[in-house]
């Protein structure tokens, strides 16, 4: 597909989207240049009679276009070649479903061992810094996209016609395996997309404990008193592991700092901590350190959970879910 | 035996030698009046002695010992040294100030006792400050601060009181009530040695003189050997009218001090 | 006209009664006298926790910090004969900030838990003696005011460039716990690596107090009074060094008290530097406790930085003295 056009690659991915008059400059059709068979795609036929037929008038325009559409969704789309993705967590989820040929690019952050759980078989292919020439260059038929990605690059993207994907990164369990499957489908990855995530339920619903009784609690402490309430992964890694947390019954939503002394009150049964990289010397790392904790928890040793489990939804979150549910048995 | 002794003093500033082989003596009961034009290194001399300043060479003894056998505050306990020029670094109250007089007496941690108290209201009394003792240093006049600088240096009680200029800046009848009350320090067991321009008031109170010209001693003794108008010519580089010469314009000396209700 | 006993037994009630308002407030409102309890019955009761590990000791470095603070202004302001000279002024606090920093960031402080505050302690001599030497021997105020700027604003600098510098992540954020002081997370360690320097330096500004009164009449007739400038002046920069340099290790550099304290209670003392060494110490305790306090009342999530409420007091005294040196002039 090197040798096509860009326009014809913008009339390509304009027809697999749903049929709508495009809104787009018309300046596109406008370029006139005849390309002749460079396309091996079904679509470069029509798209050479679409050019052909505009002499029959607007109208004419508007049935073949509605045409290709119908045709479009009845021949199935095909998956896409060349996904590029442009963060971490759609990075891992990429490379656990698609196969190697479909991955024309991951991001940087998914060779960095301490927070990707794909970072040996990242550096099997080129990097991208998620910067507009990049992207363009790949020539990606597929773009992975996350809420945080910079929305001017987004709104770039699509001007110019890339076929654009935004995960939803959720905090929930149901959310995550949705997605998955989503994504799988939208790959073609469907079968596989479906294994990652029964292996993933079968693992959490083996260990999980669905009994409201008798749960521990649990209080994640992070460098400058930081701590995860409802509505974050650490959260339902907790809840499906059989752990109360702490933060969330004091009502606190999404991350957020607690005061020692609400910790104190708090008296949970056991602090996580999942430190980023070696702890180094700062005062915000040495709040870990205060000798108040070690007063409160006395001798119990701290958990430990990577940091790495905690930065994007995906099936890590089961091995997660196991960490606790094994230190839940040590209580 | 002479109290406090400087034998051969010399001192360089600057590579400027200000006083070339001073010697210089006071006892008790004497007021030795320095005297010379300015520049002549008086000034000098009595940091010297007071120990602001090092010596380049000579000795100072003090009551027959040596003036490094005493500790800092041993030796402020027996010399006090009142500047010319003192810069007061807070509006203080006259009396406190006057009060720091006492300090060298006092051990870190004391406050004045009730003699301390008793002193310093006497010599209040004597330097005219009662109107003035709650009021603020630095609101007084230049002839009022004079005077409390002064009481604050007779308020130690040392054995030797180093004045550098104290009545330059005082009115007629201060100037005479400063030197008699420095006359009556005398004679009560201690010793002053001041500087003074005034001739007339030197001539009048000191016990001796001695002259100094250009870092070094011209003349030293009783009143009348120092002042001849010869030494005088010398030192100073003018002519002296003697008062039996003729006058073109009145001839007024300060004289003695009468209080107001005497006036009446 | 109070006496200076009414004066320092004011102050030393007024201290008591925010000693124990500072031991009832928290994020979290807990009975004060349950906790007494459980503190000294020894068994792990969270009130009694919270109350000997969080708020004893963050109350008692407050009053120590503030108290050095406040103490330093007294002497430094006396020494120097200048009402404008501060801790903050001439450097000490900018300084210690940075020793503190380099030492803390760069794995130094693990070395030994002396380690910090002696980095404090180095950096505010250090900056101290650059600023009095820059201004020269008879510096007048405006010279020692200029080097102070010249002093500050070097060490702030270099104590940006090593945060961004500094291995840890975290680092480069921290700068407003420096610059602007923070007492949260007071622990009991803290506490104490805070007392060794804070007690030498209070050591020795002891029993000089004459000195400090004699320097009022010049440095000439304070010479021949028996006071050795040079000895003094190299004993109460140490002195202030070790206070300063140990409080602001632990607390970061808290601006306005050295400099506000001592300049309201000097009138209240005659104007004489001995008498205002003590009420300096309370006032600074007291003022930084209050503050401190007013920083655990206001209900943020991020407890704002004591610092704040500082120069909040200290900018409209600027204005105040301003406006006061016009009426004068006037």
């Amino acid at each position: 597909m090197a040798d096509c056009g860009l326009l014809d690659r913008i009339v390509m991915g304009f027809t697999r989207q749903t049929i709508t008059i495009p809104t787009h400059s018309p300046r596109r059709f406008a370029r006139g240049k005849v390309i002749k068979g460079c396309c091996s795609t079904p679509v470069a036929g029509i798209n050479n009679a679409v050019r052909k037929k505009s002499r029959y008038g607007l109208a004419g325009k508007c049935l073949v276009l509605l045409f290709l559409g119908l045709v479009s969704i009845l021949a199935g789309a095909a998956p896409p070649q060349r996904v590029v993705s442009l963060n971490l967590c759609s990075d891992q989820l990429l490379l656990m479903l698609a196969d190697p040929e479909q991955i024309a690019s991951v991001s940087h952050l998914a060779r960095e061992e301490t927070s990707s759980f794909v970072a040996s078989r990242a550096k099997e292919y080129p990097a991208n810094h998620a910067q507009l020439e990049e992207i363009i260059t790949l020539q990606p038929d597929l773009v992975l996209t996350v809420p945080y990605t910079n929305p001017r690059l987004i709104t770039a993207l699509q001007h110019l016609g890339f076929n654009l994907y935004p995960l939803t990164l959720g905090n929930h369990l149901h959310e995550i395996t949705s997605e998955i499957e989503r994504l799988a489908i939208r790959l073609g990855q469907k079968t596989r997309g479906k294994a990652v995530v029964d292996e993933m339920l079968q693992r959490i619903a083996s260990e999980t404990e669905h009994s409201e009784l008798n749960r521990p609690s649990a209080l994640f402490y992070q460098p400058r008193g930081y701590t995860s309430g409802t509505n974050t992964l650490q959260n339902e890694a907790l809840k499906l592991a059989g752990w109360r947390n702490s933060a969330a019954e004091n009502g606190l939503q999404g991350y957020g700092q607690i005061s020692l002394e609400k910790v104190i009150l708090s008296q949970p049964d056991i602090l996580i901590t999942s430190a980023y990289g070696k702890l180094s010397n700062s005062l915000a790392e040495q709040i870990l350190s205060h000798p108040v904790l070690f007063r409160l928890m006395q001798d119990q040793p701290r958990l430990e959970i990577p940091y790495k489990y905690w930065i994007c939804p995906g099936p890590m979150l089961a091995e997660a879910v196991s960490l606790l549910r094994e230190a839940k048995k040590l209580k | 035996m002479s109290h406090l002794i400087g034998q051969g003093l010399c001192f360089k500033k600057s590579g400027q030698t200000i006083l070339k082989q001073i010697d210089v003596h006071i006892d008790q009961g004497e007021v030795l009046g320095l005297i010379g034009p300015n520049g002549a290194g008086k000034s000098t001399l009595l940091r010297l002695l007071a120990g602001v300043a090092e010596p380049d060479q000579g000795r100072l003894t003090l009551a027959g010992k040596p003036v490094s056998a005493f500790t800092p505050k041993q030796r402020a306990q027996r010399i006090a040294y009142l500047p010319q020029l003192s810069e007061i670094a807070w509006p203080m109250s006259v009396e406190r100030l006057v009060a720091l007089g006492r300090l060298p007496h006092l051990e870190h941690w004391q406050q004045p006792t009730t003699e301390d108290m008793v002193l310093i209201e006497t010599v209040m009394r004597q330097t005219d400050l009662i109107p003035f003792r709650h009021r603020a240093y630095n609101t007084l006049s230049g002839g009022e601060q004079a005077r409390v600088q002064l009481a604050r240096a007779l308020v130690t009680e040392a054995d030797i009181l180093l004045a550098d200029e104290p009545v330059s800046a005082l009115d007629p009848a201060h100037q005479l009530d400063v030197m008699t009350l420095l006359s009556a320090y005398c004679k009560t067991g201690h010793a002053v040695i001041i500087v003074l321009h005034d001739l007339a008031l030197a001539a009048h109170f000191c016990t001796r003189l001695q002259l100094l010209h250009q870092g070094a001693t011209l003349a030293e003794g009783s009143v009348e050997s120092v002042l001849s108008d010869q030494h005088l010519e010398t030192a100073y580089a003018i002519a002296i009218n003697s008062s039996d010469k003729q006058m073109q314009h009145p001839f007024s000396l300060p004289w003695r001090r009468i209080e107001r209700d005497e006036l009446t | 006209m109070i006496s200076q006993k009414q004066l320092n037994l004011s102050l030393g009630l007024l201290l008591v009664g925010a000693m124990l308002i500072s031991l009832l407030t928290g994020s979290q409102t807990i009975p004060l006298y349950q906790a007494i309890e459980e503190s000294f019955t020894g068994l792990n009761g969270v009130y009694g926790i919270i109350l000997t590990e969080l708020r004893i000791p963050r109350t008692l470095v407050a009053i120590l910090a503030g108290a050095s603070l406040g103490l330093s202004g007294a002497v430094m302001q006396s020494l120097l004969r200048n009402p404008l000279a501060s801790p903050g002024l001439v450097g000490s606090a900018s300084g210690a900030a940075l020793g503190a920093v380099a030492t803390l960031y760069f794995g130094l402080a693990s070395l030994s838990s002396l380690a910090l505050p002696m980095g404090g302690i180095a950096g505010a001599l250090l900056a101290t003696l650059t600023a009095y030497l820059l201004a020269g021997r008879d510096a007048s105020p405006l010279t020692l005011i200029l080097a102070g700027v010249a002093v500050n604003a070097f060490a702030l600098a270099l104590v940006s460039l090593l945060l961004n510098l500094a291995p840890s992540p975290y680092a480069v954020q921290e700068i407003a716990l420096w610059m602007l002081g923070s007492l949260a997370n007071i622990s009991r360690n803290e506490l104490l690596i805070l007392l060794p320097g804070t007690l030498a330096g209070w050591l020795l500004m002891w029993r000089q107090g004459h000195h400090l009164d004699l320097l009022t009449l010049g440095e000439e007739t304070a010479t021949s009074m028996g006071v050795q400038l040079i000895k003094l002046r190299w004993r109460l920069f140490l002195a202030i060094a070790l206070a300063v340099g140990s409080a602001i290790s632990v607390t970061g550099s808290i601006g306005f008290i050295g400099l506000v304290i001592p300049h309201l209670i000097r009138p209240l003392v005659g104007y004489q530097p001995s008498k205002l060494l003590i009420p300096s110490a309370l006032g600074g305790a007291l003022l930084l406790l209050m503050a401190d306090i007013g920083v655990r009342l206001i209900p943020l999530t991020t407890e704002i930085k004591v610092g704040v409420i500082t120069s909040l007091l200290g900018a409209p005294f600027f204005l105040w003295l301003i406006l006061n040196q016009r009426r004068r002039e006037a």
